[in-house]
């Protein structure tokens, strides 16, 4: 089954760590991960978020000055065999 | 330190406020990870407290958005950074007669590739007259930089003055506050303070090693970054990120400075600026009125409580100040610092170059107790 992830990508990691500060204070799930090299080749944190709190989150963001790249919709994909050529 | 009395706080505070040690500590032995780099719970955490640290700082100096906050080694290196990323040759500067060498150095440094300054009239009391800065303004002039209070004699500068007629002028308003953070009340926005350095070390109470500057918006567009290098984002590209804080803050940051700066903050939010300030006051009352009748001694700067910090420069008329340092220390046990306190325009304006003075500065771990001992050694050693 496909499993989507939601990536919400920062220019720097000053702007991750409030966002996840503000989510904790609201009660809005968010775990911090390294930024899928899918998502973006600039490196950084993200926060994996749920679908239903994206509304939230970017109100939220907006309300305390936050900035905010983009929201990455990313499919979770463990493949054993990724990389693997032979 | 038993039988030793400390008052070189205005080299660096000692004792540093409760838990700084141990957090510093905790860090180290509980793991000292990498933040904007590792990719772990733990370096999260350290990044949510450096986060914190930042936040405290904004509170502290009335700056509503801690990414203007930046962390640096220390004070001096603000300085430079403001002072070697903002001037362009043919740019004139305005400084005050009471000004360090962490501020005078670098300008002489810049003089070489075209800047130009002026020092602010300065009386021997260590007043900075605001008119006679105003006087000095040339078309060219793009930044007043002054020290809020002299490192030698404690007198206060005017600052809101000075922030009041770069904000009319169009200049950009550096302050210096390595003497009075933690001690002063200092409003950033409402004073026009484009640039504010800090130290963390000596009225903040942390460690030695860190300090950091606070960066206005409009100051941000022309400050370039003094040095650059990897800041964990946007490391697919070789210039710099635009983003604060990490324009300014490229390679690993002194973390365990930080951590030991925010338990020092926390002492500080607790015990509150004014009570801090009125016991440091209450000490140099003590002080001043006891060599009040002392033989052969010149106060340098003001010899009373108005408008000044902690810190009272003595020139000892009929003794080597470093001999009397010495003989204070060695006698008495009290620790002092001698010299002209890398500030020779300091003590140029005070009359005191070149023999300097020897300093008394107090924290508000000192007593009234230590301030007792002293006078009755200062009147033993001029008998």
């Amino acid at each position: 089954m496909q499993i989507i992830q939601h990536y919400v990508l920062f220019p720097n990691h000053d702007n991750g760590m409030r966002l996840y500060k503000e989510l904790k204070a609201l009660g809005v799930r968010a775990t911090i991960a390294p930024t899928p090299r899918v998502a973006s080749k600039c490196c950084g944190i993200s926060l994996m978020v749920e679908a239903e709190d994206i509304d939230t989150i970017n109100q939220c963001s907006k309300e305390h000055g936050i900035e905010i790249l983009k929201i990455a919709s990313v499919e979770r994909d463990v493949n054993p065999h990724r990389d693997k050529y032979c | 330190m038993e039988n030793r009395i400390y008052f070189d706080n205005g080299s660096t505070s000692w004792p540093k406020a409760p838990g700084v040690a141990e957090a510093m500590s905790e860090l180290l032995m509980g793991g000292a990870f990498n933040i904007n780099r590792g990719n772990y719970e733990g370096a999260y955490a350290v990044e949510g407290l450096v986060l914190d640290t930042r936040e405290q700082l904004g509170r502290l100096f009335h700056m509503p958005d801690s990414k203007h906050v930046i962390f640096t080694p220390g004070i001096t290196y603000s300085l430079n950074y403001f002072i070697k990323g903002l001037l362009k040759p043919g740019d004139h500067v305005i400084v005050t007669g009471i000004e360090h060498n962490a501020v005078m150095r670098p300008l002489n440094q810049m003089a070489q590739e075209g800047i130009t300054y002026d020092a602010a009239p300065t009386d021997a009391e260590g007043n900075v007259n605001p008119e006679g800065l105003e006087a000095l303004i040339r078309p060219h002039t793009k930044a007043v930089i002054v020290s809020h209070a002299s490192n030698v004699c404690g007198t206060i500068t005017p600052i809101q003055e000075i922030g009041d007629i770069c904000k009319r002028r169009h200049l950009f308003f550096a302050v210096d506050t390595a003497q009075s953070a933690g001690t002063l009340d200092i409003n950033m926005e409402a004073w026009g303070i484009d640039f504010l350095a800090f130290t963390g070390h000596k009225g903040l109470l942390g460690p030695q090693g860190i300090g950091g500057f606070l960066i206005s918006e409009v100051l941000k567009e022309q400050l370039n970054p003094y040095i650059s290098g990897g800041t964990g984002s946007q490391s697919d590209s070789f210039e710099m990120p635009e983003n604060l804080p990490d324009k300014y803050e490229s390679g690993t940051m002194n973390l365990p400075g930080i951590i030991g700066l925010h338990a020092a903050l926390s002492h500080i939010e607790k015990l509150g600026l004014p009570h801090i300030h009125a016991k440091k006051l209450d000490l140099t009352r003590h002080f001043l009125e006891g060599i009040k009748e002392l033989p052969n001694v010149r106060i340098a700067g003001r010899q009373d409580l108005q408008n000044r910090l902690a810190v009272v420069s003595l020139d000892f008329l009929t003794l080597d100040n470093a001999i009397a340092a010495f003989e204070l220390e060695q006698r008495y046990g009290i620790m002092t610092r001698v010299g002209l306190h890398c500030s020779p325009l300091a003590h140029k304006s005070l009359g005191t170059f070149p023999q300097g003075t020897v300093r008394f500065s107090f924290s508000a771990s000192n007593t009234a107790e230590e301030i007792d001992l002293c006078i009755s050694g200062l009147k033993d050693l001029l008998r």
